[in-house]
């Protein structure tokens, strides 16, 4: 049971922290609370288990979905999210603002999902990556492709983050946005291939999450919140903190499941959320942004 | 004469309570049943308002507060026969769960930190609802007895009566505290909270103040909605109440008392009157409420209120 618990809480741990990633990463370079983060995956998601369905070929469907769930995130950067945070004047008002704003969005994406796709619930038939016996524990492709995805996309953040040039503008950025302005750094850019990346990330663990579980229209808002509420745990805008949150939140939930019951998991969450604001009100890893 | 034309804007609004006291005799039960819900969602409207665009408290769990009323007079209903004593006791349960916001939002540091945490606790509300099963039977819910005595309010017009006259009353409260010192000193702290400190304002304290008087009107209408339907079930008790009513004073306008109302009667209205997909209905108030906020942030109200403005200052010019 003990190994059992650990699989299966570090499966849920790597989706997690896939879909924290996307609302920490876009919330520390930008200051952006989307909320309409996960719905914008699952769209992408929806569309790739659609052409699936449909026969077309799954590299294909997985490039279809990951570009409308980039698109999905850029046009709600642009449409959204930076009107809603300039007209109160920024700062921590236009952020409470954007936050309402987006979940209106949110409101929005399941009658989309529905109208469009004409399913409630979708299932990703992805091709077979196999099963691997562990110490009497079977683990399928996709459990351990959440592990591996976590490591992948801390080492490729890593990687851009500090070897490249858009990396460093990047940085520029998230330290003081009107500085990095003055010096030539098209802002609103950055920002946008932000929310593009924070969008690919989402579709990201929702195909995990799909492939692994199953998607349902209300997918999007689970994600959202679950990514929240790591992100908020490990301290937004904090990589570190939202993998550290997603390892211990994940082994935490699966022990739940096993012992008491499902049912239970996200009062168990917001309890955590709870202590870990009242204990670490910045987060467990704080960042020097100002939240 | 004076005095008349000073309260001219509340001669005029219970004016229309009157007007309103007579419609059950020219309109069908229909439309008797929306103007309930609509009046109820002025009250959560104007009391969200209050408490979110103007002392700044990213309070987002209205449906917990109202549910919890709801709930708690619902489920001492069928054991009391007095509905009245069980709506007191909902109050007082949304009283204290509007006290345990308040201290969660005093304890913890930043709006975001807070918000989300609302959000949690009304999926929390919801599947604790679904868990203890027994009590309240579950996404089937429970029923609920009329107002008492319950014979004479089997009518849904004089339901409607009841609950016009408690939401004129209510708003009326909502107004006077607002424009009153206290209302503007909780202005000041939604403004500039560090500002309000400095000058002096025990702001922790006005704060306590300002949920221990509008949270009771977020329960009160999740009560008085109860009590209305007949009936209460975790469906209700949703994050999509909480927006709408957040979205409402967006649309109407955050200056004051009249655009919450107003925006209540276009977010009750958007849904019922439009033929358009039900999936659609409250995703069409989000979008209508963000492009009322980023392009007229001022909101219908103000709208016109900029309008008459207008329109007096070029009588004035025409005068002299």
């Amino acid at each position: 049971v003990l190994f059992d618990i650990l699989v299966s809480g570090l499966t849920l741990a790597g989706i997690y922290f896939v879909i924290s990633f996307a609302v920490t990463f876009m919330y520390g370079v930008g200051g952006f609370p989307n909320l309409a983060i996960g719905p914008i995956g699952l769209a992408g998601a929806y569309l790739t288990s659609i052409m699936i369905k449909d026969d077309i070929h799954f590299l294909i469907a997985i490039l279809a979905g990951m570009g409308l769930s980039a698109l999905l995130a850029a046009i709600i950067q642009k449409l959204v999210v930076e009107p809603l945070y300039n007209t109160v004047g920024g700062g921590d008002r236009g952020r409470i603002f954007v936050i309402y704003g987006t979940f209106g969005i949110c409101l929005l994406f399941p009658a989309i999902l529905l109208n469009v796709f004409r399913s409630t619930m979708v299932t990703m038939r992805l091709p077979d990556l196999g099963a691997y016996h562990f110490f009497n524990v079977t683990l399928t492709g996709y459990q351990i492709l959440s592990v591996v995805m976590t490591l992948v996309i801390l080492i490729v953040a890593q990687l851009v983050l500090s070897k490249t040039k858009g990396g460093t503008h990047v940085r520029a950025v998230t330290q003081n946005p009107s500085l990095a302005y003055l010096m030539g750094i098209d802002v609103p850019r950055i920002y946008l291939l932000t929310s593009v990346i924070a969008g690919i990330c989402a579709y990201i663990g929702a195909i995990l999450w799909g492939e692994i579980f199953s998607l349902e229209l209300g997918s999007g808002m689970f994600f959202t919140l679950y990514g929240f509420i790591i992100a908020i745990m490990g301290g937004l805008g904090s990589v570190y903190g939202a993998l550290v949150v997603s390892v211990v939140l994940g082994l935490v939930l699966s022990a739940t499941s096993f012992l008491i019951g499902g049912v239970y998991e996200f009062i168990i969450t917001t309890l955590v959320l709870v202590a870990v604001l009242i204990l670490k009100p910045m987060g467990v890893i704080p960042t020097r942004r100002e939240v | 004469m004076q005095t008349l034309m000073k309260n001219k804007p509340l001669l005029i609004a219970g004016l229309c309570v009157i007007v309103l006291c007579f419609t059950p005799l020219f309109v069908g039960e229909f439309v008797i049943f929306v103007m309930c819900l609509l009046l109820i969602n002025m009250l959560w409207a104007a009391s969200t308002w209050a408490i979110f665009h103007q002392t700044g408290q990213s309070l987002f769990a209205v449906a917990v507060i109202a549910g919890i009323g709801g709930y708690t007079s619902a489920l001492l209903g069928q054991t009391i026969e007095n509905a009245w004593i069980t709506i007191a006791l909902g109050l007082c349960a949304s009283i204290i769960t509007g006290m345990f916001f308040y201290a969660m939002a005093s304890r913890i540091v930043g709006h975001i930190q807070f918000a989300a945490l609302n959000l949690a606790f009304i999926f929390v509300f919801r599947y604790l609802l679904v868990a203890f099963t027994e009590f309240t039977k579950g996404i089937d819910g429970l029923t609920a007895k009329h107002f008492w005595p319950e014979e004479f309010f089997k009518s849904i017009d004089h339901r409607y009566i009841l609950i016009l006259l408690i939401t004129a009353v209510s708003l009326l409260i909502i107004h006077k505290v607002m424009s009153s010192r206290l209302g503007r000193i909780l202005t000041f702290i939604g403004r500039n909270q560090e500002l309000a400190a400095s000058v002096g304002i025990n702001t922790r304290r006005y704060i306590k103040l300002s949920y221990l008087i509008f949270t009771p009107f977020i329960g009160l209408g999740g009560i008085l909605f109860t009590h209305f339907v007949g009936h209460i079930s975790p469906e209700t008790w949703n994050a999509d109440l909480s927006i709408i009513m957040i979205f409402a004073s967006l649309i109407g306008g955050s200056a004051n008392i009249l655009g919450p109302i107003i925006g209540a009667i276009i977010a009750t209205g958007i849904p019922i009157s439009f033929d358009i997909t039900a999936e659609f209905r409250f995703g069409i108030v989000g979008v209508l409420a963000i492009l009322i906020f980023i392009f007229k942030p001022e909101g219908i109200a103000g709208w016109i209120q900029e309008i008459f403005t207008k329109r007096q200052k070029i009588a004035k010019r025409e005068t002299t």
